[in-house]
């Protein structure tokens, strides 16, 4: 299991999560995401910048007729990537919990009344 | 922020990523929406002539059928505008041999009773949907379209009169869901 403090970052969590929602070599337009997130066209874009300096997307210009466009796709380094990024969340709050109920079963403990001594 | 975060922010996190899988998820509802409002409508509204007798019925069920077919293929063309998946383009292959075969039962639909005819074109309907489901791994859309094959012959071997209104109440059961998807896209 690994944290990755790139994917961290929650608008890039979404991102990556988005993408891997899409399924394995699915590509999405930029606009798209870009209206599918709410996010505006440079916050988009420095987030996927940066996600694609370390691997995890691949960015595709292209043409649809004259109009210039973008496309996305999560890589399977990035796939692998995020999956192991949930991981370490879950164990973060399934860790918590299992705390939370040995700390409750420990104050149950604590009401019992104690032996007298001697 | 805090590199390794807390229990709380790790929630959080997760409700995140979820929140980032919904929003994929509801980018591509319209599209499934619009199909399944597109095919609900044709079986409800062909079917309902069928179980009436109306004279209609042949000329309407074909007419519909080719406008759902083309309003099918553009609304795949609208989508591949967006997203590019490998499924994608192996639906747009498989129902295009879809269509090529309904159109060779077409042909041979003079020396074929409409009853017979409806029961074929369903069967393969059922193929096309089921090979669908195994192409998008929906364990769903196979369920549904197994269920729709058992229907279809069930109903044409046992509950002849029950056939056409049944499957103008599927279609508009269809139609109904094809509508809740679209409006949970918008």
């Amino acid at each position: 299991m690994a944290f990755d403090e790139l994917i961290h970052q929650p608008t890039r969590l979404r991102i990556m999560a988005f993408l891997a929602r899409l399924g394995p070599d699915a590509e999405v337009e930029f606009g798209r995401l870009q209206k599918s997130l709410g996010l505006t066209e440079g916050n988009l874009s420095r987030h996927l910048s940066k996600l694609e300096a370390a691997g995890y997307v691949r960015l595709k210009k292209g043409y649809r007729g004259r109009r210039p466009r973008t496309w996305v796709r999560l890589t399977g380094k990035g796939r692998d990537a995020f999956y192991a990024h949930l991981e370490v969340l879950e164990a973060i709050v399934r860790g918590e919990e299992a705390d939370a109920a040995g700390r409750d079963q420990g104050g149950e403990q604590g009401l019992r009344p104690r032996p007298s001594p001697g | 922020m805090d590199p390794v975060p807390d229990g709380e922010t790790a929630r959080r996190l997760l409700a995140e990523a979820r929140e980032g899988a919904r929003r994929a998820q509801r980018a591509l509802a319209p599209y499934y929406g619009a199909w399944l409002l597109i095919w609900g409508a044709v079986y409800a509204i062909g079917y309902t002539l069928v179980a009436w007798d109306s004279p209609l019925a042949d000329p309407a069920f074909a007419g519909l059928s080719l406008l759902g077919f083309l309003s099918s293929y553009a609304l795949g063309a609208r989508a591949g505008r967006f997203f590019r998946t490998p499924a994608g383009q192996s639906l747009a292959l498989l129902w295009g041999g879809f269509g090529i075969t309904a159109a060779a039962l077409v042909l041979a639909s003079p020396r074929l009773s409409d009853e017979v005819f409806s029961l074929a074109i369903n069967e393969l309907v059922a193929l096309a949907l089921w090979q669908s489901g195994a192409l998008v791994a929906c364990r769903g859309l196979r369920l549904a379209a197994g269920a729709f094959a058992l229907l279809n012959a069930g109903l044409f071997a046992y509950f002849p009169a029950l056939y056409a209104p049944a499957l103008a109440l599927l279609g508009l059961a269809l139609f109904l869901l094809g509508l809740r998807q679209v409006s949970r896209g918008l």
